[in-house]
């Protein structure tokens, strides 16, 4: 069995296929989707890491300090705001357990992959609505 | 092996393992957050001070920092590297990038001990 002529196979076949460049209509595999969300939420965190020095610094200066943080987080605005922040911390947290778990070759098969990768999905959600609730 | 991780002209094998070794230090910080948060009542200034005012707390928050500003460079480089073709450019933000991350490391050292 030879293998199919590359010349030949671009003009025939490849040249009929559909080209499909709308990124509206390709849908993401789910470990993808937990890949980008994972950049995505760790580059946000970077970000965030001047406002969790200066809450940290307010909060260890004085007493009246301490009550001005406790004021701001217990504000409504604020809480809607951390509700995106600490999914990103736990999606990040979750989707680097998996990263350090297929470091040990464990859960590599697609099979697994996905499921992990929804797991990740799902545990993150509920951690964030979990220490949503603690921090209320 | 170790002489590779730790040699400076094989940097895709130490930078790999310096990212996984951060993030498992920052992992175990967490995990420390989280008991601390369930066992000890943190809702007075008093109690957060004597918290950092300990020895151990001081070092255990200094390794995380040192950990998460290090990781937050690899990650942040990685990315400069994907979506930042231009070489002028990504050199630019990645300076930009180093310096908030010293000055992060200072800013911390200055909290942690003037407590």
């Amino acid at each position: 069995m030879n293998p199919p002529n590359p010349v030949k196979y671009q003009q025939g076949k490849a040249a009929q296929r559909p080209k499909n460049l709308n990124l509206l209509t390709i849908r993401l595999p789910v470990p993808a989707l937990v890949s980008i969300l994972h950049r995505a939420s760790g580059f946000v965190l970077y970000l965030l890491i001047p406002v969790l020095l200066l809450a940290l610094q307010t909060l260890l200066a004085s007493a009246a300090g301490f009550e001005q943080v406790k004021a701001v987080f217990t504000g409504w605005g604020v809480k809607i705001i951390l509700l995106p922040v600490l999914w990103a911390f736990w999606h990040h947290f979750c989707a680097g357990l998996r990263h350090l778990a297929m470091d040990f070759h464990w859960g590599m098969a697609l099979k697994q992959a996905r499921l992990t990768s929804k797991l990740v999905l799902g545990l993150s959600l509920i951690l964030t609505l979990a220490s949503m609730w603690l921090i209320c | 092996m170790l002489t590779r991780i730790f040699s400076f002209t094989y940097h895709h094998l130490r930078d790999w393992l310096l990212q996984r070794i951060t993030a498992a230090v920052m992992a175990l910080y967490s995990m420390m957050w989280l008991i601390l948060i369930m066992v000890k009542p943190l809702n007075s200034y008093t109690a957060w001070q004597e918290l950092f005012a300990c020895g151990w707390m001081k070092a255990a928050s200094l390794i995380f920092i040192v950990s998460l500003l290090y990781h937050a460079w690899l990650g942040v480089r990685d990315i400069s590297m994907d979506y930042i073709p231009a070489l002028g450019l990504r050199k630019a933000f990645q300076v930009l990038v180093i310096a908030s991350l010293l000055v992060y490391t200072g800013w911390s050292l200055f909290i942690l001990w003037s407590i």
